[in-house]
């Protein structure tokens, strides 16, 4: 029998090569098309008593990713060969070893599209389900499984998902235990009157108006081993949702509800879930208005009601928050969304002083202020017994939706100034102002590693400036200063790139903690950064210390430690 | 075209018709007191005169380091035997983290009360920490390290008790602990004072990472993981109680346990009855020991402890 199965193979092989040779003579045959890319990061640590710098057994990491996607025709399919030897501190714990990570083969046309293996997904805004990789952080909940997607009518598309959730690495892919399977329906309201209409589309009254109206469902399934509770197995959250803009104006909503789902975030009540997001936009030249609020309750969603931090996540809690990328704003105080329980709300008014006006000058000058702030809910907890068998286990009510509760969590002002001076040299200026509850969001530490109690207030100052010259050459210069009376006291960032196009560039940064309290904590964390660009091939080095922060991104956060070292990093696609 | 819709009606019936389970009374059976609690018992322990020491070791069972602490407290209750009394406590940090699907580091060791003690108290993050009767070890931190063991919990051995503890109880049928703990006052004493009882589970045989030179009876392993390490101490669970002297609706276990009330004079006596909920199967009740602990609200400090084994 393999005989014959090897027969087989090498007829076929030796077929393929033959039709192709005679292509290459004749005619011309898809054999598809290999597309990649590789980025590897390697660190060496280094001991550094006065940062506390963490140091592995291995004394170095190697973390590198290759992707290789075929494709031909409707037909494509992909790998992802992972290394983690071992991770780069900060990662999770449980990626370890080298294999492949991540596999799939998918078979797509107008109407329909079918992936089997790993994929990335998310329906609506994300509320009930968003599968996705940020590699920054070590989030993974790639599902492995299967996804269907089809176009059954004009302005329909639909998609079903089901399978298993990616959890770790060791060796390869390691899934979690629970089972997620969902629907998602989304309705062009535009494309199906235009279907059904007979005149030009440009013609039509509604044309101004576009609407898109969307709903999902999403369920998982894990069994029940608890000696002491009946714990729901089937969980099933489901959300709906519109998009409308007419002319200037943007109006996104959507709302979504869990039904009962005890786990580990919650302590084990059994109180329904609800979650909703609400955005409006007007934007017009030179001016834009944003206005944003969100409120979830009990939304915790995942795969696995015992997992914990960033595992097994089925849905995503957007943070109403700007992400900052000052070194200072962006690390020190960044606000990670509770997806149990907060409400937020956000502004951002940006307007853009006329160009060869008193104050825009001969390019103009862009205004942007932003305003986020957090809360948590307005709830009262049950006074009961909860383990009395006549307890329903609700925990706590929520006395109004959208409406904060007593506890401000997180607020975040800031405005920042932006102006062209000339072609040459351009300018911005940032304010921040934090306010950060570190008993809830507990990402601030003293200088003996213990959480800080109480509300922290920071301000800073930003200056940015950049000057080019001589065509290829660039010089940026940032000038932060934060100041507080809390935590680890005032800090100062100087940070210097010099560009050199279209290949070269070489930066310094040195952040200072000169309002430390204790001097000997007062260090300066210098790092210096070489890098290489040429085509797709982008290569750098950096040496220095790296202090201990918050690392977040789209309000999911992680806690890095300190470190002190060399860093290479090597990324290409072909 | 009408074969795909119809695939796709199905599809979307198909996957609605999957149900939400929805569970109205969570708890498995009841907590009830029972009277045989207070009548007959089947264990009994009692405090001498001076004080016991706690010591609560905050562990991991993916904390290489954490068995050098254990060994060292194995090694002082082999020379101070039941004046010694240890809690081991999982809290909620990478340390503990449950490995499901990997075939090792699957058990949860975490509870919620553990990290509530690890929160009230303040512990870094880096483990292993031992708290020593609740003591600050240099104000402001409770925390000591397990290279002060050696010297911190023989300086605090022998000290005059002003409490004295008696626990007596039994298990029921249904693997509830029930039991009556006894304070008694042996000097005069001012101040406030509170009684907590949580249950034990010595001895448990699973994952554990330990560092080569942490602990002598565990070497040899290239990753450092050990299948057959022996837990010991783990702390299950803290006890509701039922009221002073009487019956009555059970409250949750809280880490900061009852008031005692009344008079603190000389030779007052007061009396807890407390109940466990029905104890998993996988608890092995020949391995469960009851800790209660007196405490004074003021500073925290232990000042009376006892280990009491619920099985004969």
């Amino acid at each position: 029998m393999k005989k014959r199965i090897a027969c087989c193979s090498l007829s076929v092989f030796l077929s393929v090569c033959s039709y192709g040779q005679s292509g290459n003579n004749q005619r011309e045959i898809d054999l598809g098309e290999i597309k990649g890319n590789v980025s590897m990061a390697y660190q060496q640590y280094q001991e550094d008593s006065a940062i506390n710098a963490a140091v592995p057994d291995e004394k170095s990491t190697l973390t590198a990713f290759t992707n290789i996607l075929y494709t031909r025709g409707n037909v494509s399919a992909g790998i992802r060969y992972e290394s983690y030897l071992p991770a780069q501190l900060g990662y999770p714990d449980r990626f370890e070893g080298t294999g492949l990570g991540y596999r799939f083969a998918a078979y797509s046309t107008e109407k329909i599209g079918v992936t089997v293996g790993n994929f990335y997904e998310q329906f609506g805004s994300g509320l009930v389900f968003r599968c996705y990789e940020e590699r920054l952080l070590g989030i993974d909940n790639a599902m492995d499984g299967m996804r269907v997607k089809a176009h059954p009518l004009p302005g329909l598309y639909v998609k079903g998902i089901y399978g298993k959730q990616r959890f770790q690495f060791s060796d390869g892919l390691v899934n979690g235990s629970g089972l997620v399977r969902g629907i998602d329906g989304e309705l062009v309201l535009n494309e199906l009157l235009d279907s059904l209409s007979n005149k030009s589309i440009d013609s039509l009254p509604y044309r101004k108006l576009n609407v898109i109206l969307g709903g999902s469902f999403v369920s998982k399934y894990q069994s029940d081993n608890s000696p002491s509770l009946i714990l729901p197995e089937n969980v099933g959250t489901y959300a709906g949702r519109l998009r409308m803009n007419y002319g200037k104006v943007s109006v996104n909503g959507e709302y979504a509800y869990k039904i009962n789902d005890p786990s580990g975030d919650n302590g084990f009540v059994y109180k329904d879930g609800h979650a909703a997001l609400l955005n409006f936009t007007y934007a017009t030249k030179g001016f834009s208005l944003l206005l944003d609020a969100k409120t979830t309750d009990n939304f915790s969603f995942r795969s696995d009601r015992t997992a914990e931090l960033q595992d097994l996540m089925i849905n995503f809690s957007p943070a109403l928050t700007k992400q900052h990328s000052y070194n200072l704003a962006a690390t020190l105080y960044p606000y990670g969304s509770r997806p149990w329980g907060e409400v937020a709300y956000q502004a951002e008014l940006s307007y853009k002083v006329p160009k060869k006006s008193k104050i825009g000058g001969k390019y103009g000058m862009l205004l942007t202020a932003n305003y986020a702030t957090v809360f948590g809910l307005d709830s009262i907890n049950i006074l009961e017994d909860i383990s009395a068998e006549s307890s329903s286990r609700e925990g706590y009510v929520n006395n109004s939706f959208f409406m904060p509760g007593k506890e401000k969590y997180f607020q975040d002002f800031n405005l920042e100034i932006k102006k062209k001076f000339s072609k040459t040299f351009r300018a911005t200026y940032t304010y921040f102002n934090f306010f950060y509850n570190n008993d809830i969001n507990q990402g601030a530490f003293d200088n003996n590693n213990k959480g800080v109690k109480g509300n922290i207030i920071a301000q800073i100052h930003v200056l940015d400036l950049s000057k080019r010259f001589m065509k290829k050459h660039n010089i940026r210069l940032e000038l932060q200063h934060l100041s507080t009376q809390q935590h680890l006291g005032n800090w100062a960032t100087v940070l210097l790139e010099y560009t050199y196009s279209p290949h070269w560039f070489v930066g310094i940064l040195d952040q200072y903690n000169y309002g430390n309290s204790d001097a000997e904590k007062q260090v300066h964390y210098l790092y210096g950064t070489v890098g290489y660009v040429k085509n797709a091939h982008r290569f750098t080095m950096g040496y220095g210390k790296q202090r201990a922060g918050l690392f977040c991104v789209g309000g999911v956060c992680r806690q890095v430690p300190a470190s002190n070292g060399l860093t290479v990093t090597f990324t290409t696609s072909f | 075209m009408t074969t795909l819709k119809n695939i796709f009606s199905f599809s979307l019936c198909a996957l609605l018709l999957v149900t939400c389970d929805k569970v109205d009374l969570p708890n498995i059976g009841t907590v009830t007191v029972n009277e045989s609690c207070d009548t007959i018992f089947s264990f009994s322990a009692a405090t001498q005169t001076h004080r016991n020491i706690l010591v609560e070791d905050f562990t991991g069972h993916l904390c290489g380091n954490c068995p050098e602490a254990a060994h060292e407290l194995d090694q002082l209750h082999d020379i101070y035997g039941d004046t010694l009394i240890v809690i081991s406590i999982h809290p909620n940090t990478s340390f503990n983290e449950v490995q499901t699907g990997t075939g090792k580091y699957e058990t949860n060791w975490k509870i919620e009360e553990a990290e509530q003690i690890f929160d009230a108290f303040n512990m870094p993050s880096s483990l292993p920490r031992l708290m020593i009767n609740r003591e600050e070890s240099s104000p402001p931190f409770y925390f000591f390290n397990s290279n002060q063991l050696s010297t911190a919990v023989p300086s605090r051995m022998g000290q005059p008790a002003d409490f004295a503890i008696k626990c007596s109880g039994n298990v029921l049928a249904d693997r509830t602990v029930c039991a009556k703990i006894e304070i008694e006052l042996l000097n005069n004493v001012v101040g406030s004072f509170q009684i907590v009882s949580c249950l034990v589970e010595d001895s448990i045989t699973d994952y554990q990472t330990v560092y080569p030179g942490k602990h002598p009876d565990y070497t040899g392993a290239t990753d450092d993981t050990y299948s057959n390490y022996v837990h010991r101490h783990v702390l299950r669970d803290i006890f509701g109680h039922y009221g002073v002297n009487e019956g009555g609706a059970a409250l949750s276990g809280s880490i900061w346990g009852d008031a005692i009330t009344g008079s603190t004079n000389a030779g007052d006596i007061k009396q807890y009855v407390i109940s466990s909920s029905p104890m998993p199967a996988l608890w092995d009740e020949n391995h469960l020991y009851i800790v209660s602990y007196v405490f004074d609200d003021a500073t925290k400090a232990v000042l009376q402890v006892i280990e009491t084994k619920i099985t004969p």
